[in-house]
C-alpha cells in the first residue's frame, strides 16, 4: 500500500497503440514482452496521464483522471484506478519513475 | 510430381514448389513415395537441391528396417522429432512442412488459420484444433472455393495480401466421412492413426487451387467456427480489436517480426470483417459464408 501511495508511474516508451472504428477500446504491442493487451478508453486515459515529463503518483493520477472524467472519485473508482495501475504495471505499460 | 520425377527420391531427392516455398525432399520409403505421387500429382518438381526447407524421411536401420519400421525426420540438417512408424511417411512429410513454415516463413505474418477464396475475396476461418476449421475448409473447395490453405494464413506485410500454400487437406475423426460423403470424387491419401490416437486422412488438393498457387488473394473475412452438435447455424459480429487479439494469439510468429507483425495483423483487422460462426448443419452454414463474401462484393 505504502508503494501505490508514494510510487510515481512513467508511460513505457516505443508502446504500440492502435484503435478501429467499431470500439473505444485500445489494443497495445509491447514490443520489449512481445504482448498484446486489450485496454479499455479510461484505461488509455490513465496511462496518457503516465506520459508526463514529471511523473504523477498514484494518488495524482486517480485525482486527474476524475477530474477529466467528471467523476467522483468514489472508493470504487479509486479501487478499479489501483487495479488498472498494477494491470498496466505487471503488462509492463508503466513503470515506477526512477 | 510423376512416377518418373520422383526417380531420384531416394538418392538426390527432388524439389517440390509447394507455393511460395521450395521444398527439397528425399526419402527411401515407399510409403512417402506413393503419399507425393497421390497427393502432390498436379505440383512442379525437379532435380534442384537448392531450397527453402530441406526435408529427408530417412528409414532405420539394423533390424528396424524389417521390425516396426521406423521413418526418422531429419530437417534442414537437424532431427527435431523422435521416429515415428515407416507407415506414417507420407503424412510425416506433411507434418514436418507444417513444423517449417511455423517455424521459419518469417517472410510472411504466419497464422494458424484455413483460407479459401472465391470472387478474388478470402475466407480465414481462424481457430483451435477440433471447432471445425479443416472440415469447413473442405467442404467449401468441394464447392468451388479456392484452397488457399487449410494450415497456415500467410500475410505479406508488405501488401496484406494472403499468399497461397495449397497442399493436401488434414481430415480428422468424424470429419473424414463427412468429406468423403460430400466429394466422392476427390482423391484420399491413406488413412491412419496419428499419435494422438485420432484417425486421419489428406485430401488431395483441387487442381484449379494448385495452378493459382502464385496468384494471392485479398482478406474479406475472418470466421472464429465453432461446431456445436444440434446448434442451428449463427454468425455474430466480432470486433475489430477482438479478431487482431485472436489472430495474433494464433500467430506463430508475429512476436518474432515484432512491431511490423503487430501491424501486419492489425491492418488485416482493420480491412476484414470478423464473425463468430457456430453450426451444425454444413449444408446451412456454406451458404451463409458464401453470402458473407458476396455481400462484399456488392458496392456500397
Amino acid at each position: 500500500l505504502q508503494r501505490e501511495i508514494d510510487v510515481r508511474w512513467s508511460a513505457t516508451r516505443g508502446l504500440v497503440w492502435t484503435q478501429f472504428d467499431d470500439s473505444d477500446d485500445w489494443v497495445v504491442f509491447n514490443p520489449f514482452s512481445g504482448d498484446i493487451h486489450l485496454v479499455s478508453a479510461s484505461a488509455y486515459a490513465l496511462w496518457q496521464l503516465t506520459t508526463s515529463p514529471h511523473p504523477p503518483s498514484s494518488d495524482e493520477l486517480i485525482e486527474t483522471l476524475a477530474a477529466e472524467t467528471r467523476q467522483a472519485a468514489s472508493s470504487d473508482f479509486v479501487a478499479s484506478a489501483h487495479q488498472t495501475l498494477a494491470f498496466m504495471d505487471g503488462a509492463g505499460l508503466i513503470a515506477p519513475a526512477a | 510430381v510423376t512416377p518418373s520425377s520422383l526417380a531420384s527420391l531416394a538418392t538426390s531427392g527432388v524439389q517440390v514448389t509447394i507455393g511460395p516455398f521450395l521444398v527439397h525432399v528425399r526419402s527411401e520409403l515407399p510409403p512417402v513415395r506413393q503419399y507425393l505421387e497421390t497427393l502432390y500429382a498436379d505440383f512442379p518438381v525437379g532435380t534442384d537441391t537448392a531450397a527453402h526447407f530441406d526435408i529427408r524421411v530417412a528409414g532405420s536401420r539394423g533390424m528396424r528396417r524389417w521390425i516396426r519400421p521406423q521413418a526418422n525426420l531429419i530437417v534442414n540438417g537437424e532431427q527435431p522429432f523422435l521416429p515415428l512408424p515407416a507407415e506414417l511417411g507420407g503424412a510425416l512429410f506433411e507434418w514436418t512442412l507444417n513444423f517449417c513454415v511455423s517455424r521459419d516463413a518469417h517472410r510472411f505474418v504466419a497464422m494458424h488459420a484455413a483460407v479459401v477464396e472465391r470472387e478474388g475475396r478470402a475466407l480465414i476461418i481462424s481457430g483451435e484444433s477440433g471447432a471445425g476449421k479443416s472440415t469447413l475448409c473442405a467442404a467449401l473447395v468441394l464447392a468451388g472455393w479456392r484452397l488457399l490453405s487449410d494450415e497456415f494464413a500467410l500475410v505479406d506485410p508488405d501488401t496484406g495480401m494472403l499468399s497461397p500454400l495449397p497442399r493436401p487437406v488434414s481430415l480428422k475423426n468424424a470429419s473424414i466421412d463427412i468429406i468423403r460423403r460430400r466429394g466422392p470424387q476427390m482423391v484420399f491419401g491413406p488413412e491412419g492413426i496419428d499419435i494422438e490416437n485420432a484417425r486421419f486422412v489428406h485430401m488431395k488438393p483441387p487442381l484449379s487451387s494448385v495452378r493459382r498457387a502464385s496468384e494471392p488473394a485479398t482478406p474479406a473475412v475472418v470466421i472464429f467456427p465453432k461446431w456445436s452438435a444440434g446448434s442451428p447455424t449463427s454468425l455474430a459480429r466480432t470486433s475489430r480489436a477482438q479478431v487482431l487479439l485472436r489472430l495474433a494469439d494464433q500467430s506463430f510468429n508475429y512476436n518474432y517480426l515484432g512491431v511490423r507483425g503487430f501491424e501486419t495483423i492489425a491492418d488485416l483487422a482493420r480491412r476484414v470483417e470478423g464473425y463468430e460462426l457456430e453450426y451444425s448443419d454444413l449444408d446451412d452454414a456454406l451458404p451463409r459464408l458464401a453470402g458473407l463474401c458476396d455481400s462484399r462484393a456488392r458496392p456500397a
